[in-house]
C-alpha cells in the first residue's frame, strides 16, 4: 500500500482554500484493494486576507514521533526498532506501518478497550457469587468470574475487528464469545467444554440477534431496575451506537408526577417528556424478553432452596436470560410498541438491524474512534472530520482498522503545531502502561491474593489495582477517564517502571541472546563504555522512540546515570535503574 | 426516644395541620456572618439518592401505592432540633444523637433542584454545580484555591471525586489504600507464578541518582517541545511530579492506612479529619460506601441513615478534637432523593430533587434554607439571598446555586468556577 500526499490550492469564487490531502490503499476483506481519499479542509479565506490555517503553517512531527504516536494510538506499544529505522529511511513507510499496526491482535485489544470504557463494562461492581460453599459450586476465582462477565460484549468487538468484519456487527452478531467460566455461569448456548478456551458460540435460546446488545453481559451490567423498564438500555445503547444523548437531559418531573399511572400518562401527553419519551421507549420495549436484573443474592437463594421451587427471580447457575413470554410486557406496563425512531421495530434484532442503517451509526464510530484514538472529548471532534471520517468509514465496508488509521494519519494528528497551535500531546492510559511494559520488558504487573480471590491485574483493576489511580475509570463511580499526570498515575508509573526494569534484566542477563527482551549486547559483568553505550542507543531507541548515536547528549546522560550505580553497586543494578529511569521518563508518559 | 427542653415533639395530627412547606420552620433570625475567609470543604457522599422525607425534609405520612405499605412507622414523630426540623426514629438513634448535640451547627438546605433522575448525571451536578465533564467538584476546588502546600491538596478517599484540570492536585488511595503499596516499595507481594515483588526497588542513592535523571530529562524535553510545552497535560506535570515525591517522602499514610482496609465511614471520616489536620491534605471527599438506592426495599433507608450519622457524628468530634472544625464546612449530599410515594416493590424510585446538609467551618446553623412542596416534594422557590422560601420568586435552589453557595462560603470566587451562576448566599450571608 502507498501513500500519496498533497495539497492542493483550491480558489472558489473569492475564496482561497487549502486543502489537504491524504490517500492510501486499503486492503478490504473479500473485495481486494480499495483506494480512498481522505480531505482535509483546512482554511478558506477571502484572497489577500490572512489565512487561520495554511498548510504552511501545519508543522509535522518528526517520522519517528509520528511512528511512535501511531504505535502508541493503536496498539498501546512502542514500535519497534526496526520500524523506527524503516521511517527513518523512508518517512512515506508510515502508512504501510499504520496498516500493519490496525491489522494486529493489539489493535483489537484496543478496540476493546474503547468499548470498555464507553459501555463501561469493566466495572469494579460486576460480579456474581463464585462460591457457594454449601452448594459445592465453584465457578472459577473472583476475579475470574468478574472477567468473564465484563469481557463478553467486548470479545465481540475484539473479533470483529480482528476479522475485518463490517462495525455493524457489534450491533447484528448472531454469536457471542464465551470462556470456561461465563460458559457455566449462562445457559443456552453450544460452548464446548472438551474445546474450552475462548470460544465464539451461538445463543440456542432463540433470543434476537442484536450483537453486544443481546450479551448477557451487557445486560448484567447495564440492568433495569424497578420502574426503569429497560429504558436506561435503550439510553445506553442510543449513546453508545448513535451518539444520542437522553442521560444528560434535563427530566422535569414535578408536581402531579407522582404517582406511575401520573407518569404514564405524562410520558404519552406531556411535551416535555414525549420528546426523549417517544424515541427511548420503543427501543426499550425490545429488551423486556431479557431479563431485568440478575442480583447475587437470587442465586445464593436459589441455592438455599436447593434449586428446587424457586421463585420467579431465582436461578441456580447456569442461568438464563431469555424470556419470550415477556415480549409484550410493555402493553402490561403502558409503554409504547417496540419500534425504532418511527420504524417497525418487532424486537432487539430489529433495532440492531435498523441501526446498522442508521447514518447516525457511521456518524457515531467515527466521532468515537477518533475521540478515544486523540484522546479528546467526543464533543471536541470537529464536525468536519467526523464526516470525513465516516465517509472513510462507509467507503471501507464499514472496516474499524480502515477508521483508525484514518484516524491517527490525520496530518493535524501527526503535527507539532497546526498554525500557530501547538497540537496536544498524548498520555499514556493504563491500558496502554500495561501493554507497553508486557511488551519491552515481559513482565505482566498481577498479584496472586488467594484462590477465592484469583489473581489480579494490577492495571486492570480497581479493588487492588491502580487503574483508576492512574487515570483509567472503574466504570461504577470514575466514569471518565483523567488524561493528565496525577501524582498517583506518576507513582504507579514508577512501580511499574521499576518492576519491569528488575524483571527484565533479570531475565535478559540470564537468557541466550535469541530470548532477550531490552538488552541485547551486554551481560552482567560488561563495563566496556562502547558496549554500554550501545545499548543505551538501542534502549533509546526501543523505548523513547527515539534514534541516537553512542556519543550523543542523550546517551551521556543515561551513561552517567549508569556509571554511577555500576561504580557503586553493580553493572546489574546499573541497568534496572536505567532502564527503569527511562521506562518513567517523559518520553514515555506523554507521545 | 428522650428530648431537652428545648425541643418540640410534634405529633402526626400536629404536623399535618401546618399549612404550606417546611419554610414556616426557619423561623429563627438568619445571622449575618463575613464570609471571605478561606475555609477547607470535606464532602461526605451519601450516593444512591437518599429519601430525604426521613430525615431532613420529614414527612409523617408517606402515601404507599394502591398495595404500598406505610413504612414511616407509628414512632417516628418530627421533633426540632435548634430550629432544625427532623424525622426522628428510634430506628435511627445516632440521627437523634447527631442533631440534639450538633443541631446548633447544622444548616439544612432543602429543595435542591436536580433536574434530573439519572445517577451519573446528578452525582455530577449535585457535586460540582454544572453539566460540565470538565467541572471540578467543591472540595477540590477548595483545595486548588486554598490549598498549594500540602503533599495531596485534595484528598478522594474512595474514588469518585471530580477534578476536572486540577489532577495534579488531587489522588485517591484506592478502595483497599492499594497505594501504600506504591509508597512501600519493600512490600513483599506474590505474583501468580510463584515469585515475589518487587524485582526492583532502587536504593536510597540509586533513586537520587534516577530523579536526577529523570528531572534533567525532563527539563531537556520541555525545552524541545517549545511552544506545545505550555499545554495543559505538559504544564501540569511539574505539579504532579512535586506531589508524587511528596507522598513518598511523606510516612503520614503508612502511619494511618492499612493495606486491603476498605474503610468505613467511620474510618474515612476519622482519617480524612486526621490528614487534614495533619496537613497533608486541604480539603477531602468520603463516601458513606452504601448504596442508598431503594427501590425495593425503602426500610434500608433506617440502617443507612443510621451508619450516615454515626459516621457524622464521628468526624465533627474528630474534626473538632483535631481544632480544624472552624475552618472547614463539611457538605454532605446525596443526588437525588426519591418519589413522594412508595412504588409496588415497596421502595421508592428517582426524584429530581435533593437536600443537604452543612456543618462546620463557623457556619451560623440551626437554619433551614430551600423547601419542598408537602406531598410532591417540588422545590420551592426562594430568595437566593437569604436562602428563605420566597413565594413571589421566581428562582429555585439549583444544583449551581447551591454549590455556588458553598464555594463562596468557602472564601472561593464562585463565579470563577460557576459563571452565570446565582449564589446561595444564605449559607454565610
Amino acid at each position: 500500500m502507498r501513500k500519496f500526499l498533497f495539497q492542493l490550492a483550491v480558489t472558489a469564487g473569492s475564496q482561497r482554500c487549502t486543502v489537504l490531502s491524504w490517500r492510501c490503499r486499503v486492503r478490504v476483506r473479500n473485495h481486494g484493494w480499495l483506494l480512498f481519499v481522505g480531505l482535509s479542509l483546512v482554511a478558506c479565506k477571502p484572497d489577500g486576507s490572512q489565512s487561520k490555517v495554511s498548510s504552511a503553517e501545519l508543522t509535522p512531527l518528526s517520522p519517528e514521533e509520528q511512528l511512535v504516536r501511531v504505535s502508541m494510538a493503536l496498539r498501546g506499544v512502542r514500535p519497534s526498532s526496526a520500524d523506527l529505522a524503516l521511517v527513518q529511511t523512508d518517512p512515506d513507510a508510515l502508512m504501510s506501518l499504520a496498516q500493519a499496526y490496525a491489522e494486529s491482535d493489539d489493535f483489537a485489544t484496543t478496540a476493546e478497550d474503547l468499548f470498555a470504557e464507553v459501555l463501561r463494562m469493566r466495572s469494579i461492581e460486576l460480579q456474581l457469587p463464585n462460591v457457594i460453599g454449601d452448594a459445592g459450586v465453584y465457578i472459577g476465582s473472583q476475579q475470574d468470574v468478574r472477567h468473564a462477565l465484563a469481557e463478553e460484549p467486548l470479545r465481540i468487538v475484539g473479533e470483529v475487528v480482528r476479522q475485518d468484519m463490517p462495525l455493524t456487527t457489534l450491533v447484528t452478531a448472531d454469536w457471542t464469545v464465551l470462556d470456561d467460566v461465563s460458559s457455566e455461569i449462562w445457559s443456552d448456548h453450544d460452548y464446548d467444554p472438551e474445546q474450552g478456551g475462548v470460544q465464539v458460540v451461538s445463543h440456542t435460546d432463540g433470543r434476537p440477534a442484536a450483537g453486544v446488545l443481546s450479551t448477557n453481559g451487557f445486560l448484567l451490567r447495564h440492568e433495569s431496575n424497578g420502574g426503569n423498564f429497560n429504558r436506561g438500555r435503550s439510553s445506553v445503547l442510543s449513546e453508545t451506537f448513535l451518539c444520542d444523548v437522553y442521560s444528560n437531559r434535563d427530566i422535569p418531573i414535578a408536581g402531579a408526577l407522582t404517582d406511575p399511572d401520573a407518569v404514564a400518562a405524562a410520558i404519552n401527553t406531556d411535551p416535555a417528556c414525549v420528546a426523549c419519551h417517544q424515541s427511548v421507549d420503543p427501543i426499550a420495549a425490545t429488551f423486556f424478553p431479557l431479563r431485568n436484573r440478575l442480583d447475587p443474592n437470587q442465586i445464593t437463594g436459589a441455592y438455599d432452596r436447593g434449586c428446587e421451587d424457586l421463585s420467579r427471580s431465582q436461578s441456580c447457575y447456569p442461568v438464563s436470560m431469555y424470556y419470550p413470554e415477556y415480549a409484550n410486557y410493555w402493553q402490561e406496563v403502558d409503554m409504547r410498541a417496540p419500534g425504532y425512531f418511527g420504524a417497525d421495530a418487532a424486537d432487539l434484532q430489529d433495532v440492531g438491524a435498523h441501526i446498522a442503517q442508521d447514518p447516525r451509526f457511521s456518524s457515531c464510530m467515527a466521532r468515537r474512534f477518533a475521540a478515544y484514538l486523540t484522546q479528546r472529548p467526543i464533543e471536541a471532534v470537529p464536525a468536519e472530520e467526523v464526516a470525513a471520517l465516516q465517509q472513510v468509514l462507509l467507503d471501507s465496508q464499514m472496516s474499524a482498522r480502515a477508521l483508525a488509521v484514518a484516524v491517527v494519519t490525520n496530518p493535524s494528528f501527526l503535527a507539532s503545531e497546526v498554525g500557530t497551535e501547538p497540537t496536544e500531546l498524548q498520555i499514556i492510559r493504563p491500558e496502554q502502561l500495561d501493554r507497553m511494559v508486557e511488551d519491552l520488558t515481559g513482565l505482566h504487573l498481577a498479584v496472586a491474593v488467594n484462590d477465592n480471590v484469583g489473581d489480579i491485574p494490577l492495571m486492570a483493576d480497581d479493588v487492588l489495582g491502580f487503574r483508576a489511580m492512574s487515570g483509567g475509570i472503574d466504570g461504577a463511580s470514575v466514569t471518565l477517564p483523567t488524561h493528565q499526570p496525577t501524582p498517583t498515575k506518576l507513582l504507579t508509573i514508577a512501580a511499574l517502571a521499576e518492576e519491569g526494569a528488575g524483571h527484565v534484566v533479570d531475565h535478559d542477563l540470564a537468557a541466550s541472546s535469541g530470548e532477550r527482551r531490552l538488552l541485547m549486547t551486554v551481560d552482567s559483568t560488561t563495563t566496556d563504555e562502547d558496549i554500554v553505550r550501545a545499548e543505551l542507543v538501542h534502549l533509546h531507541g526501543r523505548i523513547f522512540g527515539t534514534i541516537v548515536t553512542p556519543n550523543s547528549p542523550d546517551v551521556d546522560d543515561a551513561l552517567a546515570l549508569w556509571q554511577a550505580v555500576a561504580d557503586a553497586d553493580s553493572p546489574q543494578l546499573a541497568w534496572k535503574t536505567v532502564i527503569a529511569a527511562m521506562l518513567q521518563s517523559p518520553e514515555v508518559l506523554f507521545y | 426516644m428522650t428530648t431537652n427542653h428545648n425541643d418540640m415533639c410534634w405529633s402526626r395530627r400536629g404536623f399535618l395541620g401546618l399549612a404550606g412547606g417546611l419554610g414556616a420552620c426557619s423561623l429563627l433570625p438568619t445571622l449575618a456572618w463575613a464570609s471571605g475567609a478561606p475555609k477547607r470543604v470535606l464532602v461526605v457522599r451519601a450516593y444512591g439518592g437518599w429519601d430525604v422525607t426521613f430525615c431532613m425534609d420529614p414527612r409523617l405520612s408517606t402515601p404507599g401505592g394502591p398495595d404500598g405499605p406505610d413504612v414511616t412507622g407509628s414512632d417516628e414523630q418530627v421533633v426540632n432540633y435548634d430550629g432544625l426540623p427532623i424525622m426522628a426514629s428510634t430506628y435511627r438513634p445516632s440521627v437523634h444523637n447527631f442533631f440534639q448535640e450538633h443541631a446548633s451547627e447544622t444548616i439544612v438546605v432543602n429543595g435542591i433542584s436536580v433536574g434530573s433522575i439519572v445517577h451519573g448525571e446528578c452525582r455530577r451536578r449535585i457535586a460540582t454545580g454544572s453539566r460540565l465533564d470538565s467541572a471540578a467538584d467543591m472540595a477540590c476546588l477548595a483545595a486548588v484555591s486554598h490549598g498549594s502546600s500540602e503533599t495531596l491538596p485534595y484528598l478522594d478517599l474512595t474514588g469518585g471525586g471530580r477534578v476536572g484540570p486540577h489532577a495534579a492536585m488531587a489522588g485517591s488511595l484506592g478502595r483497599n489504600n492499594q497505594i501504600l503499596a506504591l509508597l512501600d516499595r519493600t512490600l513483599e507481594v506474590p505474583a501468580p507464578d510463584g515469585t515475589l515483588f518487587p524485582r526492583y526497588t532502587p536504593s536510597t542513592s540509586q533513586r537520587d541518582a534516577l530523579e536526577a535523571y529523570l528531572d534533567q530529562r525532563r527539563s531537556q524535553y520541555t525545552d524541545r517541545l517549545g511552544a506545545r510545552a505550555s499545554s495543559s497535560r505538559v504544564a501540569t506535570l511539574e505539579a504532579a511530579i512535586e506531589r508524587q515525591r511528596a507522598l513518598m517522602e511523606s510516612t503520614v499514610l503508612q502511619d494511618n492506612l492499612s493495606f486491603g482496609q476498605a474503610g468505613t465511614l467511620v474510618e474515612q471520616c476519622e482519617l480524612a479529619a486526621s490528614l487534614m489536620a495533619s496537613g497533608f491534605c486541604h480539603s477531602a471527599s468520603v463516601n458513606s460506601g452504601a448504596n442508598w438506592d431503594t427501590h425495593t426495599d425503602l426500610d434500608q433507608q433506617h440502617l443507612l441513615y443510621e451508619d450516615l450519622f454515626d459516621g457524622l457524628g464521628v468526624l465533627v468530634d474528630t474534626l473538632k478534637g483535631e481544632q480544624i472544625w472552624d475552618e472547614t464546612i463539611v457538605v454532605v449530599i446525596s443526588e437525588m432523593t426519591r418519589t413522594p410515594l412508595i412504588n409496588s416493590d415497596g421502595g421508592k424510585d428517582h426524584w429530581p430533587n435533593t437536600s443537604a446538609l452543612l456543618m462546620g467551618g463557623g457556619l451560623d446553623g440551626g437554619r433551614v434554607l430551600g423547601g419542598s412542596s408537602q406531598d410532591t416534594l417540588d422545590a420551592l422557590p426562594v430568595n437566593l439571598e437569604s436562602g428563605l422560601l420566597d413565594p413571589s420568586s421566581d428562582q429555585l435552589i439549583t444544583y449551581g446555586s447551591f454549590a455556588a453557595g458553598v464555594l463562596h462560603a468557602a472564601g472561593i470566587d464562585a463565579s470563577e468556577y460557576l459563571p452565570g451562576e446565582g449564589v446561595l448566599h444564605g449559607i454565610v450571608d
